[in-house]
This record gives structure tokens, C-alpha cells and sequence, in this order.
């Protein structure tokens, strides 16, 4: 067992629990400070392990962009299930989506960084927000009970964070094993694989013609929207046609 | 890709007229506006012009054009052009009397599109591209029948045939994924590759089997056969009844040219006993059995002219898959196959019934008022020519010797009959039978009752010129099956991808890698 890292999990959960939002701010700031602790011992867990696995060392860049971008993304991440506003914590998700792209990004993983970026942030993220935005009252109206307060603190917490406790041992313990299991990792595909240049280079020759219709398709989706969303306008006159406007 | 752009003239023609449609349906000028119609349908002479010229192209390596797409080419810019007569009016929304306040041009652009997109459909050499040329089809579609008319009626079906759509987009497309993964590639020469050495070796991976049936199932709302074909009256019903003859042709061609593709990819080689994967092509029957019971008797029930032909597309989508189910293999003495039946069918079909809704078309008038039985009743006497033209395509539908219909439903028979399946013949014969009771109402209420209201028919010279085209062709069809059954056997042919041996093209990564970090 690996008690830095229970210390880490379980000092995340207690944070967690703290900061769901209740309609009391003091325990926030308590919250937050226990996090930082969680986020110590973490690193602490962290250390114990990389000394313990040897890790491989490949060229890349230095350990600090990860240390930032995991810190943004925590933060954000802790902001998304803790904010009492949808709009804010709709907001804090596409920060957390930026910094999980960054740190892909520092994996080289950049086919998936930008996809990342481009789905959640770009697409759904954007559709939420439109919805929220509908949904609720702006303005100095008070938020709703239901996001002023979580409906299950403690049940949620308890289920993530041994969720998360689990899949940190597994990490922890469990490499040496899996590397040789049925669901053993993939050898690395070609040299450059999921990285831009490959992504460009296939886009605009194998598959130029299927990037041409997507084309197609996306305009012919958008002339559409218009179609149906204008139907029920009064007929525009035309200038040309010699009427008066009635009014 | 190795695309030789002179393979996509036609598609290319069809999606440079639908931006120049775009445009000149906005200009401010009314004259300019009303050419939107002549644009699409010159258009669509140009493309058929240019499929009807273009030969076998490629080496059968790389990208090869065979006879199946230029019959594909043929069938959308030809039928593609009889739709566009028989919606002449559609920019003008409901009434044309209002002319030019409430014109949508844009109709055409639509059009236009899901044609190109059909027209393409057997020219691609890869999934994605495949799953691109099947949405492109479909989403047109959509618009079409949102947009076509204002009223609730035509709101619930585009609402209906929009998600259910996305829904069978997204079981295609699981399918194609499975197939990704049995394969490792999405081109398709791999596919077929990997299809020929599994099927030497006498198994079939469950992957492939199961993306197999994932993409017949989902491509069976394309062509409104069983498990996924309860949208169609609805949606037939609802839309506006130029958008409901363009339904009936064009997902419905695209899908069985979908089918047919996803299948060449196996090589055929599923079918007979012991084969690997022979369950697929079992599947096919009883979807294509069930399809036309289903169909027909259902349609047995109908008052409503348009959900009546709804009925009759689901029916002739399971003579279709009988000749899909029998497949390409043609025994010794045996003029016709079941692949190139079904292809003769589907001209047959298109062209019929775009025939009878162009005639309906024309006797609904400005409101698309007449849809029951009764609204047509005894129209012989005042439209003559009409009401025969209906009835010409009507008892070709039913399969009367001397009309297409007749000689489609004979090679369906014959092949079923060729490759041992005389079951599946004599079911097809039986449900010919039953098809032809309530095809006979409409005549019956054309020619034998009294009218019942006065009728109003449209002004527009275009539908009743679609309608009398389609007849004089399934007529001379009938007599003159050559030129047909010609472009239809040829493509019946093609086993293209499986023959080819597998050699990945490599990708050029020469300069793609990314710089190495400073260290």
C-alpha cells in the first residue's frame, strides 16, 4: 500500500466535501486549505513513485509546464463541482479542458490536445453554455435552491474519490502487471504518430476529398438552419418589384 | 487518394450549380430569382451528360470508376431530374399564386446536394468517405422536409425524420467503426483484404460480422426496410408532396448503392451453406420477406394516397433485397443475377414512382389539398391524360406485363429461381398479388367513381411534364428493355475491391515529425 497517496485521496476527498457548495462560505476556505495539503501529499506520492518505477526518461520538456497545467486543472476542475453559478462552473470546464489539452500537449499527444480543445471547449461546452444562458435568470436574481446547494455532498464524494483512490493504486501497483496482461499497452504507432504533421499530411492527401464534402456538408447544414429558422418571417418586399410597403 | 477529378464530373457539375442556386436565390431582382429552377434542372441534362460519356477509369488498383457508378451517376442526375420538374413549384411555398413574395431557391441547393451525394455514393474507395457521400444524402433530406411546408403536420415529420435519421446515422456508423477495427484501415481495398483472407481461412471474426449487421441495419432507414421503417408514412405523409417523391428515389437509391458497396467489400462470399458469415445473407431474406409483407399489407389498410405509396416504397424495398440477398453469383445458363436485378428494379422503381407522385403532383393542385382516395375520385374525366399517366405508373408498380415494372419483378423472380431460393420467388409473386389490390383503388377511384369536389390542378407546365416523361419512359422500358437492362447487368457485375491485393499506401511522414524539445 502506498499511504501517501491514501493520504492524498483521502485529504482531496475531505477538501472536496468541504468546498461542495452549501450555502455556507466559511468552510470554503477551510476546504481549499486542505486541498493544497492533498495536493502536497500528492506530489509527495508522486515522488515515492517515479523513484520507484524509474521512470523513462525521454526528451521533453521541463517537469514545471506539467506541475502548472495540472494545478490549473485541478483547480478548475474543483471550481466546476463547486461553484454555486452553472455559467461560472461551465466557464471553469473549459479552463480545466485547456490544461488537460496542455498537458497532452506535453505528452506530444497532439492530435488529441487539439480535438480536445476543438470538441468539448468548442462544441459542447459552447452548447451548454447557450443553454444555461436560456435556461436561467441572469442578473441579481438569486441562483436556484438546486445550485446553491449539491444534492448528495458526502455519497458523491465517498463514490469518487474511492473510484479515485482505486485507479491510483492500480497506477501505483499495478503497471508491472498489466504491461504483460491481455489489455497490454500498444506498441507506439509510426514516428509522428498523432502528431500534426501526419494529421496534416493524410487530411490533404488521403483524405482530401472527404475533407472537401465535410465542407460541403457543414454549408449545406448552415444554409439549412437558416431555411427553417426564416419560415415563419412575413415575406420581405422587394424594392424593385414597384410595391409600397402597406405600413 | 489518387482521385482522377474526371471520374467526379457529374457530382462536381451538381454541387457547383447548387452554390450558383445559392447565390441567384438571394438576388434582389424577381426574374433573376425564378431562374434557380432551369439552373438545377440544366444542371442535372450537363450530369447526366457527363455520366453517360464517362468510361472505366483507374486500373482497378487505386481508384476505379466501374459500370455500377455510372449507373449510380445515370440513375441521380436522370431520376434527379424528373424530381426537380415535379417540385417546380416548391420555391413558392404553399400557393404559386403568391409568386415571388415567399420564393425559396434554396430548395434546389438542397436538392442538388442529396443528388450529389447519391451520385457519388458508388465511387468511394474508403468509410469515411462513404459515411460523408450517405450524410450527405440524408441531410438535404432533413432540411427539405423541415422547410417544405409550414404546417404542424410537416414539423412533426421533419422533427421525426431528423433524429430518427441521426439515430440510424449513428448505428451505420458503429457498424463502420467495427469494421475500421476488424480491418485497421478505412480504405477500402484493405477492407476487402483483410474480408479475402478471413474468408480463405474459413472464419469470420465476430468484429466484422457484427459491423456487417450494424451497417445493413442501419442503412435499412435509408431505405425504409423493416426493422427501421416505421418513420416512413409518417414522414411521407407529412412532408410536402414534391419532398415525398424526392424521398422515395433518393435515400432509397443511396442506400441500396451503400449496401451493395459494403457487400462487394465481402466479396459476396458469405452466402451457401458452411460459408463463413453465411447468416448475414439470411438475415437479408427474412428482412426482404418480412419488408414486403409488411409493406403491403399495411398498405391494404390506407385511405391516404400519400402514406398508401409510403407503404408501397417500404414493399418494393423488399423485392429490392431479395435480389440483394441472392447476390451476385449467377449460375450457368442464367441471364440475369439477383445483384443486377435488384439494380434493374431500382431504375424501374425510381422511375415509376416518381411518375405517380409527379401526376399527383399536378391533380393536388395549389394546397396539396387532395390526399385522400375520395379527393381524386372520378378525376379521369376531367384530366384524362393525368389520371392515365397515375395509372400507367400505377400498374407498372403492380407489375402488368408490357410496363418496366413487369420486367423488374420477372428478374427479381428469375434470379431467386436461378440461384435456388424458389421460396423467396413464390413469396414475391404472392405479395405482387397483394400489392395489386390497393394500387387498383387509386385507378378505381380515378376511373370508376364520381367526382366528389371540383378539382383545382397546378399551372405550372413542369409536374405534368414529369409525369408524362416518366410514363412514355416506363412504357418504352417495357417494350425496350435494352438500354436498361444493359447499364443495370454490366453493373451487376462488379465484385471491385475484393480481387484487389492489399498494398497500404504509405504515408508521407518525411517531414511531418515534430522538432525534439530543447533539452
Amino acid at each position: 500500500m502506498d499511504y501517501t497517496l491514501i493520504l492524498a485521496t483521502a485529504l482531496g476527498a475531505i477538501s472536496l466535501y468541504l468546498m461542495l457548495p452549501r450555502g455556507r462560505a466559511a468552510l470554503v476556505k477551510l476546504g481549499a486549505l486542505i486541498g493544497v495539503l492533498a495536493l502536497g501529499a500528492g506530489l509527495l506520492g508522486w515522488f515515492h513513485w517515479t523513484a520507484q518505477e524509474q521512470a523513462v526518461h525521454y526528451p521533453g520538456p521541463p517537469a514545471i509546464f506539467f506541475y502548472i497545467f495540472a494545478a490549473i486543472a485541478l483547480a478548475s476542475a474543483a471550481g466546476v463541482v463547486c461553484h454555486p453559478r452553472p455559467l461560472y462552473a461551465a466557464l471553469y470546464f473549459v479552463l480545466l479542458t485547456l490544461a488537460a489539452a496542455a498537458l497532452f500537449l506535453l505528452l506530444r499527444a497532439e492530435f488529441i490536445a487539439v480535438v480536445l480543445i476543438i470538441i468539448y471547449a468548442g462544441a459542447i461546452l459552447v452548447t451548454y453554455v447557450f443553454v444555461i444562458m436560456l435556461a436561467s435568470p441572469g442578473g441579481e436574481i438569486p441562483a436556484a435552491d438546486y445550485d446553491r446547494i449539491s444534492a448528495d455532498p458526502l455519497a458523491a464524494v465517498l463514490v469518487s474519490f474511492l473510484l479515485l483512490g482505486t485507479i491510483l493504486q492500480m497506477m501505483s501497483y499495478g503497471q508491472a502487471a498489466l504491461a504483460h496482461g491481455p489489455g497490454a499497452v500498444p506498441a507506439a504507432g509510426p514516428a509522428g504518430f498523432g502528431g500534426m504533421g501526419m494529421l496534416g499530411a493524410n487530411l490533404y492527401s488521403h483524405y482530401a476529398l472527404p475533407l472537401e464534402l465535410a465542407g460541403v456538408l457543414l454549408t449545406v447544414s448552415l444554409v439549412g438552419a437558416v431555411m427553417i429558422a426564416r419560415k415563419n418571417e412575413p415575406p420581405v418586399r422587394m424594392l424593385d418589384s414597384g410595391e409600397i410597403p402597406a405600413e | 487518394m489518387n482521385i482522377n477529378l474526371q471520374g467526379l464530373c457529374p457530382e462536381i457539375i451538381m454541387l457547383s450549380a447548387a452554390a450558383l442556386v445559392l447565390l441567384v436565390g438571394l438576388c434582389p431582382r424577381d426574374g433573376v430569382r425564378r431562374s434557380s429552377q432551369w439552373i438545377a434542372a440544366i444542371s442535372l441534362v450537363l450530369a447526366f451528360i457527363a455520366a453517360w460519356n464517362l468510361g472505366p477509369i483507374g486500373d482497378g488498383r487505386h481508384w476505379t470508376l466501374w459500370p455500377l457508378a455510372t449507373y449510380d451517376s445515370l440513375l441521380a442526375s436522370g431520376i434527379g431530374l424528373l424530381t426537380v420538374l415535379a417540385s417546380w413549384d416548391m420555391p413558392f411555398l404553399d400557393d404559386p399564386a403568391q409568386s415571388d413574395k415567399a420564393y425559396r431557391g434554396e430548395f434546389f441547393a438542397m436538392l442538388l446536394c442529396s443528388l450529389a451525394g447519391l451520385s457519388m455514393m458508388a465511387k468511394v474507395n474508403d468509410l469515411i468517405w462513404l459515411f460523408l457521400a450517405l450524410e450527405l444524402v440524408s441531410i438535404p433530406t432533413y432540411i427539405m422536409v423541415a422547410a417544405g411546408r409550414g404546417n404542424a403536420a410537416a414539423q412533426e415529420a421533419g422533427v421525426k425524420y431528423f433524429f430518427l435519421g441521426a439515430l440510424s446515422a449513428a448505428i451505420y456508423l458503429f457498424g463502420f467503426s467495427y469494421l475500421y477495427g476488424f480491418a485497421g484501415s478505412t480504405r477500402f481495398t484493405a477492407i476487402a483484404a483483410a474480408f479475402h483472407s478471413a474468408l480463405a481461412g474459413g472464419h469470420l471474426p465476430y468484429v466484422a460480422l457484427i459491423g456487417l449487421l450494424m451497417v445493413v441495419i442501419g442503412i435499412s432507414y435509408k431505405i425504409a426496410a423493416v426493422p427501421l421503417h416505421y418513420y416512413a408514412p409518417d414522414v411521407y405523409q407529412g412532408a410536402a408532396t414534391p419532398v415525398t417523391a424526392f424521398l422515395s428515389f433518393t435515400p432509397k437509391a443511396a442506400g441500396f448503392f451503400a449496401l451493395i458497396i459494403v457487400f462487394n467489400l465481402t466479396g459476396w462470399k458469405l452466402s451457401g451453406p458452411g460459408a463463413p458469415g453465411h447468416v448475414l445473407p439470411d438475415l437479408l431474406m427474412v428482412l426482404a420477406v418480412l419488408t414486403m409483407f409488411i409493406g403491403n399489407v399495411l398498405a391494404l389498410l390506407q385511405r391516404n394516397i400519400k402514406r398508401l405509396l409510403a407503404y408501397s416504397s417500404i414493399a418494393n424495398s423488399g423485392y429490392m433485397l431479395v435480389g440483394l440477398a441472392v447476390g451476385p453469383v449467377r449460375p450457368a445458363g442464367s441471364a440475369i443475377n439477383g445483384l443486377s436485378a435488384t439494380l434493374f428494379y431500382l431504375g424501374a422503381y425510381s422511375l415509376m414512382t416518381v411518375g405517380a407522385f409527379a401526376a399527383l403532383i399536378y391533380l393536388q393542385g395549389k394546397t396539396d389539398a387532395a390526399e385522400d382516395l375520395d379527393d381524386i375520385a372520378g378525376v379521369a374525366g376531367e384530366h384524362p391524360l393525368a389520371a392515365a399517366s397515375m395509372a400507367v405508373c400505377l400498374f407498372s408498380l403492380i407489375g402488368m406485363p408490357g410496363t418496366v415494372g413487369f420486367l423488374g419483378k420477372l428478374f427479381i423472380i428469375q434470379a431467386a429461381l436461378a440461384a435456388n431460393h424458389p421460396l423467396l420467388a413464390v413469396l414475391v409473386v404472392i405479395n405482387a398479388a397483394i400489392a395489386a389490390a390497393y394500387y387498383l383503388r387509386i385507378v378505381a377511384a380515378m376511373y370508376l367513381r364520381d367526382a366528389w369536389t371540383p378539382f383545382t390542378v397546378r399551372r405550372s407546365l413542369a409536374p405534368p411534364f414529369a409525369a408524362a416523361l416518366a410514363t412514355v419512359l416506363v412504357i418504352f422500358f417495357g417494350i425496350f428493355p435494352a438500354q436498361l437492362f444493359q447499364q443495370s447487368s454490366a453493373s451487376g457485375q462488379v465484385v471491385p475491391t475484393a480481387v484487389i491485393s492489399h498494398k497500404p499506401a504509405p504515408v508521407p511522414l518525411a517531414a511531418a515529425r515534430p522538432p525534439a524539445y530543447p533539452q
